[in-house]
């Protein structure tokens, strides 16, 4: 089991790896004059000459990456041209934010889907199943700035109970308005998350309660919540283990649309900006934080499939 | 007298595009206390969905549709409760416990064993959870797993095949079942396994005086072990008698056909299989009428004019569902006694050998990490030597994991040993390159296993079977390719004009007859069979072995026929190689084997085989065989039988015995024959 894990991170920093390579070429490989990008078109030629130094643009490729790299490791991610303030204090008020948001949405969502996937599969071919299959197959397919908007124009213009914008912290100040601010934007994360999830322990589920083990388990005589919950959903569970990595993952993709929805001022709306006025060194640090997350859950996933799965756990 | 369990009548029905299957058509048995019957039937017959249905264990969309089942100590019939109440899970588990065909998957992966036995006996005998760890333990220490206390944290993939099933028994035994049934429990292990487990649940059913039910294909198997036998056909009981009465007086003419269709390991070497002809009618399309009349070789005009029949006391307990009375049926035996039998096909012995194969040996690499470093070997087959002769059939048997198919693919050269010699015809082939190959290919063909996966689903018969006309250039013009494939569907037995089907659309042995003619198209000299009728049932298998002989007969082929079933294999070989962890230990021919066998491992494996016949069964010496095959990373040094073997000595486990001819073609690798 340790030398599982070992083998894992070993791996998960090679792809670390990789990504920082990609990321780092994403600006010198860009077209466009970079000091350009920064500064703007009208820079005077001393300005053009501080910062086309201070930008190491006269070494190698290479030596310029290395050189990144280490400072990018000291947490030194360059200067935000957009807000003219180091790019790691710029995400520091921003990355919480959007990580509070996927980690509710993620934790409201899995249980949420799993529940609904084995009622489904449980009570496969009836009608409860055709309702929860019916609406998993449409939020499924439902953009989430789509649903955003929808919620909005409900329950902040018509009804008026929730506000349409803004974003706090629960433990900073008001509970309740807390909740108030973030009921809509969880609601369109985790909805996506619900659906799939559903669908797929639904398939999975209806796939292991075939499997001889299970008709070994009633034929015990064992009670059908223990048929369902002990004997077919800890196998049921192992293919959805693999899709809550993707989902944690399209979390973060969504907060991009979600947090400019309703104005949160959050990692996702901030990459959208960085993205539109050019500002490479956000872009970047964005970039690699969510590989980053993305590697974790990845390694996270992985350690879960050896604890569900035996098969994994002992060669 | 009342019986401890008694089903009557039982239907039960599935759903299938629509239309409504009768899988168990008025099914009737009774089970005494201690006592062991035995349901055989082929595949379909509908043994197993009647136990299913007695514990309402069948899934949607199949459904109960009638029937009692009265077990002793219950007020009502046993149907009556619901699928999950409270009662019938009493029952099951608790006085009734199962056990299943696949010990691969019949226990849960992510559960560990004990976990699996303590919950059962939790459930149903209102221990707690440490008295009930505690009974596991023993119940595991009965079934003979070593170290129990600590093969309790294991998971079932930690267990070989066999393993699985002991645990199986421990579990189903756990919870003092007053009946125990065992449905098809052994089919997927070897027959020396098989024969040590079904002695196991024997042993503990006598010991603790349950009754236990076997449901299998496996006519011998009932033979062996059962008190009284019940013959499914087609969703019907057929017939029920006790054992002996059942093989020496057969009522029915179902269970005349059957044991004239299947080979026997105590058969005289000409005796001829008399297949039955035809297959099992659809269920779905059954018609009203006995069953089995399009394939009765008794039938009369008034079998198709009344209903099914139901069973009746043809003597003291001895029941048939047949219309016939005794003197039609006397009548009607005479007349099919004076039938000319078909003679078994004469076949011409040649001289000379069409293969010679000396010390061949084929390795696999271990390999280990991410740099796939080589860390290791698996000594597949070792010092393998054999010939066969143009026109002559030589067995292979062994069990699983003894290289029968790795010597198999080396001959085909679809491995290349790591040394010794095959010699085709006098030319040697062992390191041809591909291109070499070519020309020999199409003289060594292939029959596979499952006539299932071996097809090509979307390839026409007509195209599987001429492909390879094509592609040798056998056929120079269309109209050449037509007949030559129009011949082999005749010469195989299959109507020419089917062949625009795909695989599908054929049954079982219909298939395999396919497989057969794609295997004959390329004009081979040896044709190598590697488990060519396991997959299908008992009554076409003879169908498929007579139509081998004829070939061979006909056309003078050699066949390399490897095998798991010895009655099979010693049916149609002239003589047989035994395997065992990928050495060769004895080579004989047929009966020169069978009543002079000389290695212990062969002694073993003839006296696990059961033969269908409770008098020859009784009086069989039966010779013990310890433990299991190890896996062949774990070869022992020296004999690689010895761990198992009760004649081993000092010089077994130091060196290995070399393959010595004992006089009259009889090679045995055994250090007792020096």
């Amino acid at each position: 089991m340790g030398i599982y894990i070992l083998k894992r991170i070993a791996q998960m920093g090679i792809i670390l790896f990789i990504i920082s390579v990609f990321t780092f070429m994403l600006m010198s490989f860009i077209p466009g004059d970079p000091v350009y990008a920064m500064m703007g078109e009208e820079v005077s030629e001393e300005e053009y000459q501080r910062v086309y130094y201070e930008l190491e643009l006269d070494k190698p490729v290479i030596v310029r990456y290395f050189s990144w790299l280490n400072k990018a490791l000291h947490g030194d991610l360059g200067q935000s041209t957009q807000f003219h303030k180091a790019t790691s204090e710029v995400l520091g008020e921003r990355v919480p934010i959007t990580i509070y948001l996927a980690f509710l949405a993620f934790l409201i969502s899995i249980p949420l889907g799993i529940l609904f996937g084995v009622i489904s599969a449980v009570f496969r071919g009836k009608g409860l199943d055709n309702v929860v299959t019916l609406i998993a197959n449409i939020t499924a397919c439902l953009p989430q700035f789509w649903v955003g908007v929808l919620v909005m124009y409900v329950f902040s213009l018509k009804l008026g109970w929730l506000p349409s914008y803004g974003f706090s912290f629960p433990w900073d100040g008001d509970i309740i308005t807390s909740l108030k601010q973030t009921a809509m934007p969880l609601f369109c994360l985790s909805l996506g998350g619900i659906a799939t999830t559903t669908r797929q322990t639904r398939s999975s589920m209806l796939e292991v309660i075939r499997q001889d083990y299970v008709r070994t388990a009633r034929s015990k005589g064992l009670s059908r919540r223990k048929v369902i919950f002990v004997h077919a959903l800890k196998n049921g569970l192992i293919p959805v283990i693999t899709i809550l990595g993707m989902r944690l993952g399209s979390m973060l993709g969504g907060s991009m649309f979600v947090e400019s929805v309703f104005s949160i001022p959050g990692m996702g709306s901030l990459f959208v900006k960085a993205i539109t006025s050019r500002d490479m060194p956000v872009v970047q640090a964005c970039v690699l934080i969510t590989a980053l997350v993305a590697c974790m859950v990845n390694l996270l996933t992985d350690i879960l499939y050896a604890v569900v799965d035996p098969r994994i756990r002992v060669e | 007298m009342e019986h401890l369990l008694e089903l009557k009548n039982i239907q039960t029905e599935f759903k299938t595009d629509g239309k409504r299957v009768r899988a168990v058509d008025g099914v009737s048995m009774y089970l005494d206390e201690g006592e062991i019957i035995g349901i055989v039937g082929e595949s379909g017959s509908g043994k197993s969905v009647t136990m299913m249905s007695m514990l309402q264990l069948i899934s949607s969309p199949g459904r109960v549709t009638g029937g009692e089942v009265y077990l002793k100590g219950e007020q009502e019939n046993v149907l009556n409760y619901g699928s999950d109440s409270e009662e019938i899970r009493r029952i099951r588990g608790g006085k009734i416990s199962m056990i299943f065909q696949e010990p691969m998957t019949s226990l849960n992966p992510v559960l560990t064993i004990g976990y699996q036995i303590q919950e059962n006996i939790m459930e149903h005998l209102n221990l707690s959870k440490e008295e009930a760890r505690k009974q596991t333990i023993e119940m595991l220490k009965m079934v003979n797993i070593p170290d129990a206390e600590q093969r309790f944290h294991y998971y079932p993939q930690q267990f070989s095949g066999g393993m699985r099933q002991r645990i199986m028994i421990a579990m189903a035994m756990s919870s003092h079942p007053t009946i125990l049934v065992a449905d098809e429990a052994t089919t997927a292990l070897d027959v020396t396994t098989q024969s040590q487990l079904l002695e196991m649940i024997r042993d503990i059913a006598k010991k603790t005086g349950t009754a236990v039910i076997i449901v299998t294909h496996n006519l011998g198997i009932v033979a062996r072990f059962a008190e009284r036998i019940y013959v499914m056909y087609s969703g019907g009981v057929m017939e029920m008698a006790h054992a002996e009465d059942l093989f020496s007086h057969p009522e029915h003419p179902y269970t005349r056909a059957l044991l004239r269709a299947i080979p026997r390991l105590d058969d005289p070497k000409e005796r001829v299989l008399i297949p039955i002809e035809g297959l099992p009618p659809n269920p779905a399309e059954r018609p009203e009428y006995c069953p089995f009349y399009d394939r009765c070789e008794y039938r009369m005009d008034k079998c198709k004019k009344e209903i099914k029949p139901d069973l009746k006391e043809i003597r003291k307990d001895h029941f048939a569902a047949c219309l016939l009375t005794e003197e039609e049926k006397k009548q009607k035996k005479r007349e099919i006694d004076e039938k000319e039998v078909k003679k078994a096909p004469l076949r011409k012995a040649y001289k000379e050998n069409c293969l010679e194969v000396s010390n061949i040996k084929k390795y696999f690499p271990i390999y280990k990490g991410i740099m796939r470093k080589k860390v290791g070997e698996v000594k597949a087959i070792e010092d393998i030597t054999f010939f066969l002769k143009k026109g002559e059939t030589l067995g292979i048997v062994g069990e699983s994991g003894c290289g029968k198919t790795t010597v198999a693919r080396c001959l085909m050269r679809v491995y290349e040993p790591e040394s010794g010699t095959i010699l085709f015809k006098g030319r040697e082939i062992t390191h041809l390159k591909d291109r070499e190959l070519k020309k020999i290919r199409p003289k060594i063909a292939m029959i596979f296993q499952d006539p299932f996966s071996s097809l090509d689903p979307r390839q026409t018969a007509e195209s599987i079977v001429g492909e390879s006309l094509k592609l040798n250039g056998a056929v120079k013009t269309k109209e050449e390719y037509h007949t030559k494939v129009d011949e082999l569907f005749r010469l195989v037995g299959l109507d020419p004009s089917l062949k625009g089907r795909v695989p599908h659309e054929f049954s079982g042995g219909q298939r395999q007859r396919i497989g057969i003619a794609r295997a004959l198209s390329s004009n081979p000299d040896i044709i190598i069979c590697d488990e060519p009728i396991s997959a299908l049932d008992v009554s076409i298998q003879a169908q498929i072995i007579n139509l081998l002989e004829e070939l061979q007969a006909k056309l003078g082929i050699s066949y390399l026929f490897i095998a798991h079933d010895l009655a099979v294999v010693k049916h149609i070989s002239d003589r047989i190689l035994v395997m065992y962890l990928g050495r060769i230990m004895e080579i004989a021919e047929c009966d020169e084997l069978y009543n002079n066998t000389l290695h212990p491992y062969t002694k073993a494996l003839l006296s696990a085989v059961p033969v269908a016949d409770p008098v020859v069964e009784a009086g069989r010496k039966r010779v013990p065989i310890r433990g299991e095959v190890p896996s062949l990373t774990k070869r022992p040094i020296g004999c690689p039988f010895q761990d198992r073997c009760e004649h081993a000595k000092e010089k077994c486990r130091e060196a290995v015995p070399p393959l010595r001819d004992t006089g009259g073609g009889h090679f045995v690798a055994c250090f007792l024959y020096e």
